[in-house]
C-alpha cells in the first residue's frame, strides 16, 4: 500500500514538473517552426512596408535595443545606489527590512501601471509625448527591482572575511564599496541587468501608451515626440488585426526574434542564477 | 587620524549617490501613488463606493460602476492559481526531493526559460491556438468564441507556473538534506519524507510563492487583454454559476491597455474613473506583494503542522 | 551437486550464528573504488566497532548495510551483505522495510522541528497504526529505553529543538528504538557531544545491547575499548581504497600492533591532543 502510494506519488509529480519543459518546447518549437520561414537578410535589414505585410522590421529592432540601452542606463545605477544602502550603508536591521519589502512591492507593480504612470507625467505633464526616453526611464525603473535583488544577494553571498579585512586596513565604508564590493559583486549586477533586460525586452503595456507606434517612426533624433518602433507592439498590433498570411508569416518571423532575443539575455544569466539557487540547498 | 577616517565615512560622493538613488526608488512608488489618488479623487466624489460595487460601465452616459472588472480580474485569476498551484507544487517536489541533481538543472533551466518567454508571445499563442482549443474542447457549452475568462485563466496559469515552482523549488531545497536522511533512515518512503519533511517546513515558502504568483495573475495585461475578450458589464446573475466562465468579460488590466485610456484623457471624469481602476489595482497587487514578502521573512520554530 | 549442497549447509549454519554478513563489499563512486573486499561477520547481541582514521570509508559502509546509500546518487555498490542470511539487495526486499529492521542513529543529532512527542512517533506511525490515545504510552516506551522520559515527560508537547545536544541525540535514538529494529547503526554519535552527554549514551549503548545487536562507527578509542565486543580496523592506507585491515575481538585488535597502520592509528590515537583534533572534526 504505502510502496503503491509512493509511486503514485512519484509519477504524479514527474507528470507536473514534465509539463512546462513539454511547454517551453513547444513554444520555441512553434515559433522557431513558424517563424522560420520568414527569416531572411531582407527581414532583418528592411523597414515596415504594407501595415507589416511586407517588408521587415529594422526598426523594430533598433527601437528595441533604444528602449533597452536606456533602460539599462538608467536603472543600473539606481539599482548599484539602492543595493550599496542596503548591503553597506544601512546598518539599522529594521530599515533595511523596510527598504526589502519596497522593493519586493515594487517588483510586483503591475506593467501597465507603470505605463499608466508615463502617460500622467511624462506624455502629458511633461509634454514629451510618445518618447523613446519615457518608454527606457519606464522599463528602467520595472527593471530595478531585479538588478537590485541580484546585487544585494551577491553583496549577502560575499565572504565575511573580505569585509573584515578591508575594515582592518582602516578602509571607511565608501572605500570598501570600491576596494571589495564592487569588484567582488559586479557579477550580480551582470547577471541582474540580463535577467531585467530580458523582462524589460518583451514589455509591451509600459510603452504602448508613451513611447512606441506601430508604424512611421525611424531613429529618434531628439526627445519630445518622437516614438519608436518596437518588436512587442508590432506582435501586439498584427496579432489583433491582421490574419492575411504573408502578415502571418512576418508576424511568427517578429516573434521568433523577440524570443531570440529575450531567451539569449535568458540563457546568459541562467548559469550565475542556477548557481545562486543551488547555492541555498544544501546538498 | 580617527577624526579622518570619521569625515570619511560621513561624507562621500558614493554614500550620497546612493542615498540619493534610493531616495529616488522611493520617491518613485510614493510619486505613482500619490499620482493615482490625486488624478482619480473626481470619480470617487462622483459615483462614491458604487465606483466599486456598481455593476454598470457606461462612460458616455458617465456611468462607472468596476464590479465586472474587478470580478473579471478575480476569476481569471482564481482560475490560473487553482490550475498552476497544484502543478508547480508537484513540480517542486519532484525536482527538489526525487529528482537527482544531474537532472535537477535542466527542468530548472527549462523553467527559467519559460519565465522569460514575454507576455505578448504568450497572448500570440493563445489567440493562435488556445482559444480555439477552448472553443473545439467545450462544444458542449455552445460558446460564442474561444475568447473567454477561462481561456485568459488558463493562459495564466502557464504564466505563472514558473513563479510558483521557483520558489516552491528554493524551498524546499532550504530544508535540511540531513532530515531527509533521516526520516529516510526510519523507513518513511520517498513520498512520506518529501510531504512530512519537505512540504511540512517549507509550505510557509509555499504560500508565499503563491501570493506571489497571485499578484503577477492580478496585474498581467497583454496576454489577458489578447484572449479575454473584452466584454464591458459581464456578471453573472450570481456569483457561484459557472457559464460566465466560458464567455467573455473584461478585466481591470484588459480595461487599463485599451484604447478607453486613449480617449478618456479629454475628459476628466472618464480619465478619474480609468485612473481609479489603477489605483485599485495597485492597492490589491501592492498588499499582496507586501504580505508575500513579510511572510517569506518570518521563521518560526515548531510549526510545521503533521498531518 | 553434492559440492553446491555443502555450501547452502554452510550457509544455513551461518546465518544461525550471524545477524548480518557481507561478502566481497565493494562500493564505487563513477570508476574510483571507496571499499574493496568488505568481509564481515556480526553476531547478535553485541556491539560490533568499525574504527579507522577519518576519510577511511567508515560511515560509507556503515550506510551500505541499510541501503541508505542509495541516496548518494552516484555510488555504486557490489558483492553482497545479508541480513539473516538473506540478501538485503534482492529485488524482492523492500527497502523502507529494511530500513526498519536496521535503525541509524547520526553523527550530528538530526531532530524535526515539531514537538519531542511528534518526533519519537515521527517514524512509527507509518509503520502500523498507533491510535491517538496510546501515543503518550508508545512514546513512553521509547523514551524510557532511551533513557531520556524522566527528563521529558513533563514536556512531550515542548519543541524538541529547545534540548540540548545530547538530549537531541537521545530523542534521536528513542525515535529510532520506537519503530523497534533488531540493529541499530550508529555513526559516531558521541562525536558532537560533550563529555557528559557521552557517557550517557555510552551507557545507554551498553544496555541496548541485551536486547539489539549494534554497530558503532567510531575514531575514538578509548569508547571502542569500553563498549565493543569485535572491532573491525577500516583503513584506506593502500591507494586511498578503504579495505577492512584487519578485524576481531576488541582486546585482541587494539593490542596487536603487528599491522604498521594500525600501529600508526592507534598511536596517533594514543596522542591526546591528535584524538582530539580528530574528534572535532
Amino acid at each position: 500500500m504505502r510502496h503503491w502510494l509512493d509511486r503514485l506519488f512519484i509519477l504524479c509529480t514527474a507528470l507536473c514538473a514534465a509539463l512546462p519543459v513539454v511547454i517551453i518546447v513547444f513554444i520555441i518549437g512553434v515559433i522557431a517552426w513558424r517563424g522560420g520561414g520568414a527569416l531572411s537578410w531582407e527581414f532583418l535589414t528592411d523597414q515596415i512596408r504594407s501595415a507589416g505585410a511586407d517588408g521587415g522590421i529594422f526598426y523594430n529592432i533598433a527601437g528595441t535595443l533604444i528602449l533597452l540601452m536606456t533602460a539599462f542606463l538608467v536603472s543600473v545605477p539606481i539599482a548599484t545606489g539602492l543595493a550599496l544602502v542596503h548591503g553597506v550603508y544601512l546598518k539599522n536591521e529594521r530599515t533595511k527590512e523596510r527598504l526589502w519589502l519596497l522593493l519586493s512591492v515594487l517588483n510586483g507593480v503591475p506593467s501597465i501601471l507603470f505605463g499608466l504612470f508615463g502617460l500622467i507625467v511624462f506624455v502629458k505633464y511633461l509634454g514629451w509625448g510618445k518618447s523613446w526616453m519615457t518608454g527606457g526611464v519606464l522599463l528602467g525603473l520595472m527593471m530595478l527591482p531585479t538588478v537590485a535583488v541580484a546585487f544585494i544577494e551577491q553583496i549577502k553571498s560575499l565572504p565575511r572575511h573580505y569585509i573584515e579585512a578591508a575594515a582592518g586596513l582602516g578602509l571607511s565604508d565608501s572605500q570598501r564599496v570600491w576596494s571589495v564590493v564592487m569588484p567582488q559583486c559586479a557579477g550580480g549586477l551582470v547577471t541582474g541587468s540580463l535577467l531585467g533586460l530580458a523582462r524589460a525586452a518583451g514589455e509591451t503595456a509600459p510603452i504602448m501608451f508613451t513611447s512606441t507606434i506601430f508604424a512611421g517612426a525611424t531613429i529618434p533624433s531628439g526627445v519630445k515626440e518622437s516614438p519608436v518602433l518596437s518588436l512587442p507592439y508590432h506582435i501586439f498590433i498584427l496579432a489583433q488585426d491582421s490574419f492575411d498570411p504573408a502578415a502571418g508569416t512576418n508576424l511568427w518571423g517578429t516573434a521568433l526574434v523577440l524570443l531570440v532575443l529575450v531567451l539569449g539575455l535568458s540563457l546568459l544569466a541562467l548559469p550565475a542564477r542556477l548557481h545562486i539557487h543551488e547555492e541555498s540547498g544544501n546538498d | 587620524m580617527l577624526s579622518l577616517r570619521n569625515a570619511a565615512r560621513h561624507w562621500t560622493w558614493t554614500r550620497l549617490a546612493s542615498f540619493a538613488f534610493t531616495l529616488l526608488a522611493v520617491a518613485f512608488l510614493g510619486l505613482m501613488l500619490g499620482l493615482f489618488v490625486w488624478q482619480s479623487l473626481p470619480a470617487w466624489k462622483h459615483a462614491g463606493l458604487g465606483y466599486i460595487t456598481g455593476k454598470t460601465w457606461y462612460f458616455r452616459q458617465q456611468e462607472f460602476g468596476a464590479l465586472a472588472m474587478i470580478y473579471g480580474t478575480f476569476v481569471v485569476s482564481a482560475v490560473a492559481l487553482l490550475l498552476a498551484a497544484p502543478v508547480g507544487v508537484g513540480a517542486a517536489l519532484f525536482t527538489a526531493e526525487v529528482l537527482p541533481n544531474r537532472w535537477r538543472l535542466p527542468v530548472k533551466a527549462a523553467v527559467e526559460l519559460l519565465a522569460g518567454v514575454p507576455s505578448v508571445v504568450y497572448g500570440l499563442l493563445g489567440i493562435l491556438f488556445l482559444r480555439n482549443w477552448v472553443y473545439d474542447g467545450l462544444e458542449s457549452f455552445d460558446l460564442l468564441s474561444g475568447d473567454t475568462l477561462l481561456t485568459a485563466g488558463i493562459l495564466l496559469a502557464v504564466m505563472i507556473l514558473p513563479t510558483v515552482m521557483t520558489l516552491s523549488d528554493d524551498a524546499l531545497r532550504a530544508v535540511p538534506a540531513t532530515q531527509r536522511r533521516a526520516a529516510r533512515g526510519l523507513g518513511l518512503t520517498r513520498a512520506e519524507t518529501a510531504i512530512l519533511v519537505g512540504f511540512a517546513q517549507s509550505w510557509r515558502g509555499m504560500l508565499t510563492a503563491l501570493l506571489l504568483a497571485l499578484g503577477r495573475a492580478l496585474g498581467e495585461t497583454i496576454a489577458v487583454f489578447l484572449v479575454v475578450g473584452r466584454r464591458d458589464n459581464a456578471l453573472p446573475e450570481s456569483f457561484y454559476s459557472i457559464p460566465p466562465l466560458v464567455e467573455a468579460g473584461q478585466t481591470l488590466t484588459s480595461k487599463l491597455g485599451g484604447s478607453e485610456t486613449n480617449i478618456a484623457y479629454g475628459d476628466p471624469l472618464h480619465w478619474a474613473a480609468i485612473v481609479g481602476l489603477a489605483l485599485f489595482l495597485l492597492s490589491i497587487v501592492a498588499g499582496i506583494s507586501w504580505a508575500g514578502a513579510r511572510l517569506m521573512r518570518r521563521k518560526e520554530e515548531c510549526d510545521a503542522p503533521l498531518a | 551437486m553434492i559440492e553446491s549442497t555443502l555450501v547452502e549447509k554452510i550457509d544455513g549454519d551461518k546465518a544461525g550464528q550471524y545477524i548480518l554478513e557481507t561478502r566481497d563489499l565493494c562500493v564505487f563512486a563513477g570508476n574510483r573504488k571507496l571499499l574493496q573486499d568488505v568481509n564481515l561477520r556480526i553476531v547478535p547481541h553485541q556491539v560490533f566497532g568499525l574504527i579507522g582514521p577519518s576519510g577511511a570509508g567508515k560511515s560509507t559502509l556503515l550506510r551500505c548495510l541499510n541501503r541508505l546509500i542509495e541516496l548518494d546518487h552516484g555510488l555504486r555498490v557490489e558483492g553482497e551483505i545479508l541480513l539473516h542470511g538473506r540478501s538485503i539487495y534482492s529485488s524482492q526486499v523492500n527497502v523502507d522495510h529494511l530500513r526498519v529492521r536496521l535503525g541509524m542513529l547520526f553523527q550530528q543529532a538530526v531532530v524535526f522541528p515539531v514537538s519531542i512527542l511528534k518526533n519519537v512517533l515521527f517514524g512509527v506511525r507509518h509503520h502500523r497504526a498507533v491510535p491517538r490515545a496510546e501515543w503518550t504510552s508508545a512514546a513512553e516506551q521509547a523514551l524510557r529505553e532511551a533513557t531520556l522520559w524522566d527528563e521529558v515527560k513533563d514536556r512531550l508537547q515542548d519543541c524538541a529543538s529547545k534540548l540540548s545536544l545530547g538530549q537531541q541525540q537521545r530523542l534521536c535514538l528513542a525515535r529510532t528504538l520506537a519503530v523497534n529494529p533488531e540493529v541499530i547503526l550508529m555513526d559516531e554519535p558521541t562525536s558532537a557531544l560533550d563529555p557528559k552527554s557521552t557517557q550517557a549514551i555510552e551507557e545507554l549503548i551498553g544496555q541496548l545491547k541485551t536486547t539489539r545487536t549494534i554497530i558503532l562507527v567510531t575514531h575514538h578509542l578509548g569508547q571502542a575499548h569500553r563498549l565493543c565486543d569485535e572491532v573491525a580496523f577500516v583503513s584506506n592506507q593502500s591507494g586511498g581504497i578503504g579495505r577492512i585491515a584487519c578485524s576481531g575481538p576488541v582486546a585482541a585488535i587494539l593490542e596487536s600492533t603487528d599491522l604498521p597502520e594500525l600501529k600508526d592509528f592507534l598511536c596517533s590515537g594514543k596522542d591526546p591532543v591528535v584524538t582530539c583534533c580528530v574528534d572535532g572534526e
